[in-house]
């Protein structure tokens, strides 16, 4: 998909993403990230009363823009980005990621809304993000 | 609205923190690899080159792994049994710490090898009468820069307590 064929309204191709116990561990390390529920089960389970370790937010909002980019072959720079957590998103859990355009500026700058949701039979939205995007790459 | 008792307004109150760190390559490459990044100008210097960059450059929201390893990084004495630092616990009484929204400026990618000074202070804070009893909202900015001051990215973060 190319920046230009960005309009409002059209649909990004959509993909699935299933988060793993090492993923979360390896995003927690990164961060120095010492929060029981993203890596510690026994806990999780029965201190927070989840049915499994939980998916960071902010790596759901990373994962919402990176597979934007990849989308639109990275020949784009975001400019800004808001997202909101809505719900838990659980390790093993598929994740549905898709977006559309919500407007496109007359300065060439497009905005999207991204959203990470349960793929399974919940169906419940886990993240939602807003990006505003310009042609180009960054500098 | 109503006024915030004197603990937790002079919490609000406390000089921002603020943490100097230099990027190192380690540093973005660890945070690409965990996170699946492909792009290799966040993997490998000469192809960061070969794009017009000194270095291998962030991905847009590095800054989310910048933050909490620079003010995560606390004795372990420090911590709350669940593993978060205790400074970042505001004095009041609550049941449950939701994220609200967060929103974030992206002015340029961080680059290889810059100091980049990362500051946190609370921007404003209200609270809210909701059905559950009261709603504190703490919002902070979270803001770092480059050696000249210029801002790299900026977030401003909404927590809530109930």
């Amino acid at each position: 998909m190319n920046v230009t064929d960005l309009a409002p309204g059209v649909e990004l191709p959509a993909t699935t993403r299933t988060y793993t116990t090492v993923e979360l561990f390896q995003f927690s390390a990164v961060g120095w990230h010492a929060h029981r529920v993203h890596f510690d089960q026994a806990y999780t389970r029965e201190a927070e009363g989840h049915a499994d370790l939980l998916v960071h937010g902010p790596l759901q909002a990373v994962h919402l823009v990176q597979w934007l980019l990849r989308v639109l072959g990275d020949g784009v720079t975001v400019r800004s980005v808001s997202y909101r957590h809505l719900g838990v998103l659980h390790v093993g859990v598929p994740a549905h990621i898709g977006g559309r355009v919500v407007d496109v500026h007359p300065d060439g700058t497009a905005t999207v809304q991204l959203e990470m949701r349960r793929a399974d039979d919940e169906q419940a939205v886990t993240t939602t993000a807003t990006a505003v995007i310009s042609p180009g790459p960054a500098t | 609205m109503t006024e915030l008792d004197s603990d937790l307004r002079a919490w609000v109150d406390a000089p921002p923190l603020v943490a100097q760190v230099r990027i190192d390559r380690k540093d973005i490459v660890r945070f690409a690899i965990a996170t699946g990044e492909t792009n290799p100008i966040h993997l490998d210097a000469g192809a960061a080159r070969a794009a017009g960059f000194a270095d291998v450059v962030a991905p847009p929201l590095f800054y989310v792994c910048l933050r909490t390893s620079v003010f995560n990084l606390v004795p372990a004495g420090e911590l709350h049994p669940e593993g978060t630092p205790l400074r970042d616990i505001p004095p009041l009484s609550f049941t449950q710490a939701m994220a609200g929204e967060t929103t974030a400026e992206l002015h340029r990618p961080f680059v290889t090898g810059e100091d980049v000074t990362c500051s946190r202070r609370v921007e404003s804070t209200f609270t809210k009468q909701g059905r559950s009893g009261t709603l504190t909202f703490l919002r902070f900015e979270y803001r770092y820069a480059d050696a000249d001051d210029e801002p790299i990215a900026v977030e401003h973060f909404t927590r809530i307590f109930r």
